[in-house]
């Protein structure tokens, strides 16, 4: 993170993609004047630039021109994050970005940016708050629309303006509490139970409203995984590789080839979703294999959709332990052996478990049977997006915490009548909140106080 | 700096003088003398000692607990207002010991009668009466010229309102701290050196009424409480020394917003004629019918002055209105329709010292030696007044004696948490002590005022008979805490049966030391503890066994809150680039104005700041979190 100290300027291709592309964008942040570069451009630099207006001119090395781009210049700290910052849409020849990059680098007293530095400084800077950068980087990473909207919605929308309002809402009764231990004698003791028992009232609602969106769920919406399990040699690979339509895990009958799992990622409905073939479930001496067994039963349980292959020919020593996971489906391979049902009958007659949960019986990997496949993950998705669940670790855990303090709370606020002990229990709320977004102090309780309660003598 | 060649050789000479004799002054005079210092107190002739303008009452949420501290750092305060206390009460009774707080309607007569004659009584207190013009300084003393010349080694200045103090009633104006007073020139002339602030503060006071003209019986009354102890700890805890009295509970109604919302322009605060600044929290009945359009009813206590005098003061709705609208608004009031108001009230509005020039000590930083308490601090209230009267004078004769100086933690005191407020920050309104200021409210107590003084008390280095006792109560308390941690009691002693509570969880099942005992939810640990002494055939003074049980029983949670304390102290430490903030476009205009005058170098002086957007702070906190 040496990053984080420097503050020198720095530059990188925003958007660059390794291949060759009509154009590309380099930015350069953090600059004292745009004089520096004066050098480089045709355009004079050295007088007053017009900021956030594009200008057309030529870059220009050892009086030779290299390029032709339009830049834009943005004067902080009115930019993205508070600094100078210059953008240059150039020739997108990856040869022609490197060899521009160098001559920032060289000639102009630049440094490669760190990744996430631009951002990084813009929360230095105080242009954007923790909850904006989080949602920033949602945003750019999004696997789905409904990250993208969320992302959005952090960076400026309406889950910031939720966390915000009910930050007020906490000091709102926060200070219905002072005020009953303060100022009782000026308002009465009635009017103080009231402005309590409304403002927990109020909080509680918007509170339960956010934990409605935090799911008890342990996979993560942000990257969906999707995972294949199975005892060895009942097909997993194939599965694999034909959801992929590519020959990337090894393929083989020789069972425990696939030691640990693979990943790639597949686009379902507009949703990305991480694909990952995992290992063959099976008691084994060999080290690396029982590491990837116990990976197994991780992934399996911090997937969003599992999968469960089945050959009912091939039932080992395992399989019950396997079936302790959890399964959206389970895909019954070998339709086409003689023999299949009976099999298939015989095994859900000693596991019933399996009865359960929804089967498909495989006889190829046709694309219908895709199809299938397709529509139920996708309803899965839907299904869970439907309540807005809030996708960030951070404040998922935060807001579980604040839910645990507040249902503690308020049994509390129901016998314990020492205000002075309740108001603490409150702080603790308040610390889980403003996590969230900021932080309490006496002076904006006394503010609240006295913005909506007439107070004094 | 404006130095003067030699003071005169006769003129009479102090260790200390202190200007002013209202709260703050005779506080600070009354502990200084306790070193064996030359103390002189010049005071305006025609007003007494400690003499009460305001409110007759002494203490209140918050404010019994700076008494009872400066009580048990040798003030003066606690002893005054037992002497002089015509009513008790003790405020949020049932809301748990932390916040319980004493309050004292006060005779002002008497108040005023008791600090002359106990200050009289001082030998190494002299008292001045004469009105101080200059103040110039030498080397290392002060010349303070009135009608004569006086020299010190420290000043100390409680001067007040008295600073170009300006007094309005409707559209009459007047010179002077208070009603009936010759003014006081500014500081600035007085003193060339000190700086006041551009920005003045304004205070008021209701009409006074005259006592036999109120018709108490349709208002609630409010008798006093016996049960509530005295302020100062070697007086009996519940002897009275004057005659009790109730007050009584008026209310406003929609007649009496009327009269006021109706004569808008005639008020000196809304039309202009004030500029100073009042406090949120002690408006007045103007404010109240601006500032909150929908609301008819506020309280209004009924207090009395005095035994002897015919003035009752309506706490509530003090007003700088013209003397007619004042007489209709007044008899609007249920049970006051035929009162007659003896004096009017009116607003007045002086300079202030901008504070973070001050030590913790009080002193000033630029100018050594000299001392600034009480309401020219900005303050409002006689305890707060009274605690920074405390502070500078034990500094000043601490300073004289070559003994460490006296810095209360704000983690120990209100006195503490109000005077680093005061000198870290400048504030926009007079500033009142609340317990929400505290971080650490569940240990600033009343009840263990004696525990959280006496090592500051100690290091005084003086052997007073407070000193004694203070000294006897703390070995007493040890023994009594020792006795609750090593008393076991049986589940089956008839004792616990009568502490089990109805519900099947409150059931004591097992043996517990009488500490568990007292830290039990839904005990009362002061009548738990009488109760387990008394059953032992120990006898222990109600003060002793009130700090000892309520100590035990909030134990557990102050180990807490020192945690959370702990936790806030980092984040506070943190530094802060303050021209940074002020110049982000995510802060407000009005909260870059702030950040710029106040130039906070730490989170913590940030969130300090009066009227800091919560939104700033996150954007600051950010970066911490």
């Amino acid at each position: 993170m040496k990053f984080l100290y420097s503050d020198g300027p720095i530059i990188a291709c925003s958007t660059c993609t390794h291949a060759h592309a009509a154009m590309a964008v380099i930015r350069i942040s953090g600059f004292k004047s745009l004089s520096q570069f004066a050098p480089f451009f045709k355009k004079d630099l050295t007088g007053p630039i017009e900021p956030r207006r594009v200008f057309y001119t030529k870059l220009v090395l050892q009086g030779q021109i290299i390029d032709d781009l339009c830049f834009t210049y943005f004067e902080g700290p009115k930019s993205y994050n508070g600094e100078n910052i210059l953008e240059l849409s150039v020739h997108g020849n990856t040869l022609n970005v490197e060899r521009i990059i160098e001559l920032f680098v060289k000639e102009g007293g630049c440094q490669l940016a760190a990744p996430g530095e631009f951002t990084y400084r813009a929360l230095k800077n105080k242009k954007l708050t923790l909850s904006q950068v989080e949602g920033l980087d949602l945003f750019l990473n999004a696997n789905s629309g409904y990250a993208l909207d969320q992302g959005l919605s952090l960076l400026s929308g309406n889950l910031q303006e939720a966390y915000q309002e009910l930050y007020d809402l906490f000091i709102k009764h926060k200070s219905s509490l002072e005020l009953s231990i303060d100022f009782a004698e000026d308002i009465g003791e009635e009017a103080a139970k009231q402005y309590f028992e409304e403002s927990l009232e109020a909080f509680d609602k918007k509170f339960q409203a956010l934990v409605k969106r935090v799911q008890p769920m342990d996979h993560n919406l942000i990257q969906p995984e999707i995972v294949l399990a199975g005892l060895p040699n009942s097909g997993k690979s194939s599965l694999f590789n034909f959801l992929l339509s590519e020959e990337r895990a090894i393929v083989s009958s020789v069972a425990g080839t696939t030691r640990d799992y693979l990943t790639e990622t597949i686009l379902i409905e507009g949703v990305k979703y991480k694909l990952i073939d995992t290992a063959g479930i099976r008691e084994s001496e060999d080290l690396i294999e029982a590491e990837g067994i116990k990976r197994t039963k991780k992934k399996l349980r911090d997937s969003f959709y599992s999968i469960l292959l089945i050959n009912p020919f091939e039932i080992v020593e395992g399989f019950a332990e396997l079936l302790n996971n959890p399964f959206d489906l389970v895909l019954f391979t070998h339709k086409d052996v003689m023999g299949f049902a009976a099999a298939k009958d015989e095994l859900i007659n000693k596991y019933p478990q399996l009865g359960s949960i929804g089967a498909i019986d495989l006889l190829s990997l046709s694309p219908e049977w895709e199809k299938e496949l397709i529509n139920n993950v996708n309803k899965k998705y839907l299904q869970e997006i439907s309540s807005k669940p809030i996708l960030l670790d951070r404040h998922k855990h935060l807001i579980l915490q604040a839910s645990q303090v507040l249902s503690n709370y308020q049994i509390l606020s129901k016998h314990e009548s020492d205000v002075a002990i309740l108001s603490q229990e409150l702080n603790a709320m308040g610390h889980c909140i403003s996590e969230l977004i900021g932080i309490v102090s006496p002076d904006q309780i006394l503010n609240s106080i006295f913005s909506n309660f007439c107070i004094g003598k | 700096m404006f130095h003067v060649e030699h003071f005169e050789e006769h003129m009479k000479e102090y260790d200390i003088i202190v200007v002013g004799g209202g709260h703050a002054g005779i506080e600070a005079a009354y502990i200084a003398a306790q070193f064996d210092l030359n103390i002189a107190i010049i005071t305006i002739p025609g007003i007494g000692l400690g003499s009460a303008p305001c409110n007759p009452s002494v203490g209140g949420v918050g404010k019994g607990q700076v008494v009872r501290e400066i009580d048990a750092l040798g003030g003066l305060m606690g002893i005054l207002a037992d002497k002089a206390g015509i009513q008790f009460r003790t405020l949020n009774d049932s809301k748990g010991f932390a916040v319980q707080s004493s309050r004292v309607q006060i005779d002002k007569e008497l108040y005023s009668l008791e600090a002359e004659a106990l200050i009289g009584k001082i030998s190494n207190i002299t008292v001045i009466r004469e009105k101080v013009s200059k103040i110039e300084q030498d080397q290392d003393s002060f010349l303070v010229t009135g009608t004569n010349s006086f020299k010190c080694k420290k000043l100390i200045m409680t001067v007040g309102t008295f600073l170009n103090g300006k007094l309005h009633t409707g559209s009459e104006q007047s010179y002077g701290g208070r009603v009936d007073c010759e003014p006081s020139a500014g500081l600035v002339d007085i003193f060339k050196d000190i700086k006041t602030r551009p920005q003045r503060f304004k205070t008021g006071t209701p009409p006074r009424l005259n006592k036999s003209t109120i018709d108490y019986s349709k208002l609630e009354e409010q008798p006093s409480d016996s049960e509530v102890r005295n302020f100062h700890c070697l007086h009996s805890p519940f002897e009275r020394h004057a005659s009790q009295v109730s007050c009584y509970l008026a209310r406003t109604n929609q007649n009496t917003m009327d009269v006021i919302r109706a004569n808008k322009e005639k008020s000196p605060m809304f039309n202009g004629q004030i500029k100073g600044v009042g406090a949120r929290y002690c408006p007045s009945i103007e404010d109240k019918a601006f500032r909150y359009p929908d609301k008819s009813i506020h309280h209004v206590f009924i207090e009395p002055e005095g035994l002897n005098l015919d003035t009752m003061y309506p706490s509530g709705i003090s007003s700088s209105l013209p003397r007619e609208v004042q007489e209709e608004y007044v008899h609007s009031i249920e049970g006051l329709e035929k009162a007659e108001i003896k004096v009017y009230g009116y607003a007045v509005e002086y300079d202030v010292i901008d504070t973070t020039d001050l030590k913790l000590t009080l002193e000033h930083t630029q100018i050594p030696n000299l001392f600034f308490a009480g309401q020219v601090n900005g303050t409002s209230g006689y305890e707060e007044a009274a605690g920074q009267g405390l502070i500078a004078g034990a500094n000043a004769a601490l300073a004289l004696k070559r003994l460490n100086s006296l810095v209360l933690s704000r983690h120990e005191s209100y006195i503490g948490v109000m005077i680093e407020d005061l000198t870290s920050n400048t504030r926009d309104e007079p500033y009142r002590l609340f317990t929400a200021r505290s971080e650490n409210r569940l240990f600033i107590r009343e009840d263990n005022s004696l525990l959280r003084m006496r090592p500051y008390r100690t290091s005084f280095g003086l052997d007073l008979p407070i000193d004694n006792y203070q000294a006897q109560f703390i070995e007493n308390y040890e023994e009594l805490m020792s006795f609750c941690d090593e008393t076991m009691i049986s589940e089956k002693s008839p004792l616990m049966v009568t502490f089990s509570g109805e519900s099947e969880l409150q059931q004591i099942n097992r043996r517990m030391s009488v500490t568990e005992i007292l830290k039990q939810a839904w005990l009362n640990p002061v009548s738990t503890l009488e109760t387990i002494l008394s059953h032992y055939g120990l006898s222990v003074s109600y003060d002793l066994i009130r700090t000892v049980a309520i100590s035990k029983k909030y134990d557990g949670y102050i180990k807490r809150s020192e945690d959370q304390f702990e936790k806030l102290k980092k984040m506070d430490n943190m530094k802060i680039n303050w021209e940074q903030i002020a110049a982000s476009s995510n802060v407000s205009f009005e909260c870059k104005q702030r950040i710029a005058r106040i130039k906070p170098d730490t989170f913590g002086q940030l969130k300090l700041i009066e009227g800091i957007r919560p939104a700033t702070l996150a954007v600051v906190a950010a970066k911490a979190l």
